[in-house]
């Protein structure tokens, strides 16, 4: 009868192995708008950071020249502090910047990624090709993935060295929500959830403007989520306690600066504080700033140190804190959380689109 | 397309015959063909030598399933019109009694001034002229004779008991 | 070698059956065409043999025992469906770059010598191509693949006349350069005869009518003859249609193992398009067990 081009049995024993550059070229060829948009993304948030980082050069190096990195109570140190306080608009700006970024390549990248091909119909094309939907997503996803991390790793790092006088005069911290998320790793895996979410709903939904809009809401909203509680609620985790510290306030995330020891360990972060009365019992916020206006108003007096002033008065000044070597733990705890999140999703896609029949 | 362009193509020469299909005459494509080689042979458009068209050209040209070609150019073969060259393609072998221009013109005469002039006087119009040649035709050709792919018999008589 | 073979292949969509208990084993080097009335399954029977949807019940296998949508089957069947999906925003030469870069097979020369051929430009965005043009393209990228199988969608639906015979033209052109297989389906039933050499009738999901064409033309006839013999006559034969006038009537009936024609009474041979419309007109009407059955039709292909 008719003649096939090579025995059933041959076709049947040949490998399939996974054509990672020819999936490259796809990818490339199918969304090369987009990919040049993220590009030129990456490189002007690049770019803003380096000429921000620029600007606060000169005044840094004098802060360094004149020992204030030693001793920050000696005379110019303050006119430099005052500088860079007054200076955080360009760094925050990149700090906001780069928050967007996940969501943007969740929504633009992960979203159409799969939600077009249903919608427009091109499946039926690209899933009837020889090799095969599984393998065709797995390799794009895979691709993306990798581009995306790493280019976001790497601003990453550039936000942190844009950050480090900031941090070592004290006016931000790599501990604060806003600078937690955005460290190399902590961007690439927020970039990688948003893209593995949006690729996820994409493939659910399968209606481009729609998935794009969930999208951006979970991811923005969880990226939100995170600034304003998630964080907090991680660094709080198994913090160690302390009554040596000098009163600061209550708030959460007060910075122990290099250079004044006696609040505590160097680069350690303040994630609660409470006082306790005489009878032992914890009092309450009003209480509690009720002793401390009390204890501050009898210090500039001038009369006692507060610290002495506090124990005459057997009010004790509790703090739960984190120092520094630990911050590495909570950023690998939380990247994990990320990644964990991104792989099930990625995982949960393959699966749809295996099944999707 | 390509093959009616000689220009752009140069591996498709100008064929030996071109083809024509009637789709709904009733008459299957493979036949058809056959008829029309059959017919070019009689008139002298085909002479012993002829190459016939490659099957896929005139597949190409005429859109038609490419084993219908090859039944007529097998067709063609049993006859005895064809042989096949193998790598080379399918060759006019021997022409049949030829029926040569005069002979059809003289035919053709003697039908018109004969047989449908008595026809005409008989009183059948155009459609039972032909309706009754069919039938004297297939009278004519009712001998043994190999049947076709499976057995279509076109119309046919019931002789048998009801 | 059965390029497609189902049993009992059922498909259901939320609570719509789109195929059910569809049995069939079509042998390779043919073309066939699929035919049957808008939601007759014909689409979903094509989805199911190239792997876009898996079955509810039954079984289906492509190319002897590959399972539709294994990598092995999707390297040896190539699909054009219904819409022509292709990248609108890329251009020619990058859907070209595309389609070569998913394949394993891939005859870049050949895709590009139609297009030239085809008179379509390279650099010209797909989704500014005409219909007629798209639907060569994704023709010209299936038959690249160098398919052994080539499954197609309603390819004509949307062409104008040239463009149907254009594209059409190219495909039986492939056929007649390498031998491959073809299904193509259709709810337009006159001049299929012209392409296919084999016949797949749906019908509400289910096969009513299989076989290579010449047998199915030779199995069939149309008896005429007068009205008072009609229910008489008919019970010799399986009737597939029965038309009556004042004073003659017509039956449709299959004819194999009955030679006997009944005096008084014509037969006549029947155009491929009357036999389908008849079989579709009467859903109770069906060939199988017809006159071979799937086992018979499967004994036939050894040889």
């Amino acid at each position: 009868m008719a003649t096939v081009a090579g025995s059933p049995v041959l076709a049947r024993q040949r490998k399939h192995p996974v054509p990672w550059k020819a999936m490259a070229r796809v990818t490339w060829l199918q969304r090369r708008s987009t990919l040049i948009g993220l590009l030129v993304v990456f490189v002007g948030c690049a770019v803003a950071i380096v000429v921000g980082q620029a600007g606060t050069h000169a005044s840094y190096a004098s802060f360094v020249a004149n020992g204030c990195v030693q001793n920050r109570f000696h005379t110019p140190c303050g006119n430099f502090e005052n500088w860079f306080a007054n200076n955080t608009d360009p760094f925050s700006a990149m700090v906001i910047a780069l928050h967007v970024l996940p969501v943007v390549i969740g929504v633009f990248v992960g979203a159409p990624l799969l939600s077009r091909e249903l919608e427009s119909g091109t499946f039926r094309f690209t899933w009837t090709q020889g090799i095969g939907r599984s393998r065709a997503v797995v390799t794009t996803l895979v691709l993306l993935a990798v581009f995306v991390t790493l280019t976001t790793c790497a601003l990453g790092l550039l936000l942190n060295w844009f950050a480090h006088p900031f941090e070592i005069i004290g006016i931000e911290s790599q501990w604060q929500s806003g600078l937690f998320d955005m460290t190399g790793p902590m961007l690439a895996t927020w970039t990688l959830f948003g893209l593995a979410l949006g690729t996820f709903v994409g493939s659910l939904i399968g209606r481009t403007v729609a998935a794009m809009a969930v999208t951006a809401a979970i991811v923005g909203g969880l990226l939100v989520a995170s600034f304003v509680w998630l964080v907090h609620q991680l660094e709080a985790f198994g913090a160690l306690t302390s009554t040596r510290l000098v009163p600061m306030g209550l708030g959460v995330g007060q910075l122990n600066l290099v250079g004044s020891e006696n609040n505590g360990p160097v680069g350690s972060w303040l994630v609660r504080a409470w006082f306790t009365g005489p009878d032992g019992k914890r009092l309450s916020t009003a209480a509690a700033y009720n002793v401390i206006g009390r204890m501050f108003d009898e210090a500039n007096k001038g009369k006692v140190d507060p610290s002495r002033w506090l124990s005459v008065h057997h009010y004790i000044y509790w703090v739960g804190y984190q120092p520094a070597s630990r911050f590495w733990i909570f950023q690998v705890i939380a990247a994990a959380i990320l990644t964990l999140l991104a792989a099930l999703l990625a995982l949960a896609t393959v699966r749809l689109v295996r099944h999707r029949a | 397309m390509v093959i009616d362009k000689e220009v752009d193509d140069h591996e498709a020469p100008v064929p030996s015959i071109v083809f024509r299909l009637e789709p709904s005459s009733g008459v299957p494509t493979y036949l058809q063909l056959v008829h029309q080689v059959e017919h070019a042979l009689r008139l002298g458009y085909l002479t012993h030598g002829d190459q016939l068209p490659r099957v896929k050209d005139v597949v190409a040209s005429l859109s038609i399933n490419p084993n219908t070609v090859l039944k007529a150019y097998r067709d063609l073969e049993q006859k005895g019109l064809t042989a096949g060259r193998p790598g080379q393609g399918t060759f006019i072998q021997a022409s049949p009694e030829t029926v040569g221009l005069e002979r059809l013109t003289a035919l053709r005469r003697s039908l018109v001034s004969g047989w449908l002039k008595d026809a005409s006087a008989a009183g059948l119009d155009e459609q039972g002229t032909v309706a009754l040649f069919m039938a004297a035709l297939r009278d004519f050709r009712d001998r043994p004779v190999e049947s076709r792919s499976a057995g279509r018999g076109g119309r046919q008589r019931g002789e048998g008991v009801a | 070698m059965n390029v497609v073979e189902t049993s009992g292949l059922a498909k259901r969509y939320r609570s719509t059956w789109a195929l059910r208990d569809c049995t069939l084993a079509v042998p390779a080097g043919r073309i066939v065409a699929l035919v049957g009335p808008n939601g007759a399954g014909k689409t979903t029977l094509l989805h199911c043999a190239v792997g876009l949807c898996t079955a509810t019940n039954g079984n289906i296998t492509v190319l002897g025992d590959l399972a539709p949508g294994s990598l092995d089957a999707l390297e040896r069947v190539a699909f054009v469906a219904q819409d022509v999906p292709l990248y609108k925003y890329l251009s020619v030469r990058s859907m070209v770059a595309v389609a070569r870069n998913l394949n394993s097979r891939f005859d870049q020369a050949q895709a590009e010598e139609r297009l030239r051929a085809l008179e379509i430009p390279s650099d010209r965005k797909v989704g500014k191509l005409s219909g007629g043009q798209q639907a060569q393209l994704a023709l010209t990228l299936s038959l690249a693949r160098d398919p052994d199988l080539l499954v197609l969608d309603e390819p004509l639906a949307r062409l104008d006349p040239l463009a149907r015979h254009d594209f059409m033209a190219l495909v039986m052109a492939a056929v007649a350069a390498s031998g491959f297989s073809v299904i193509f389906s259709s709810h337009v039933v006159s001049e299929l005869e012209r392409f296919a050499d084999y016949l797949i009738v749906l019908a509400r999901g289910r096969v009513q009518m299989l076989g290579d064409i010449d047998d199915l033309l030779a199995g069939h006839a149309m008896l005429s003859g007068p009205v008072e013999e009609c229910d008489l006559v008919g019970e010799q034969f399986a009737v597939v249609q029965t038309r009556k006038a004042a004073r003659h009537a017509e039956l449709l009936v299959r004819t194999t193992g009955n030679s006997e024609l009944p005096s008084g009474w014509e037969s006549d041979d029947v155009s491929l398009e009357e036999l389908v419309l008849a079989y579709l007109r009467d859903p109770s009407a069906s060939m199988l067990p017809g006159p071979l059955t799937l086992d018979e039709l499967e004994a036939s292909e050894v040889t």
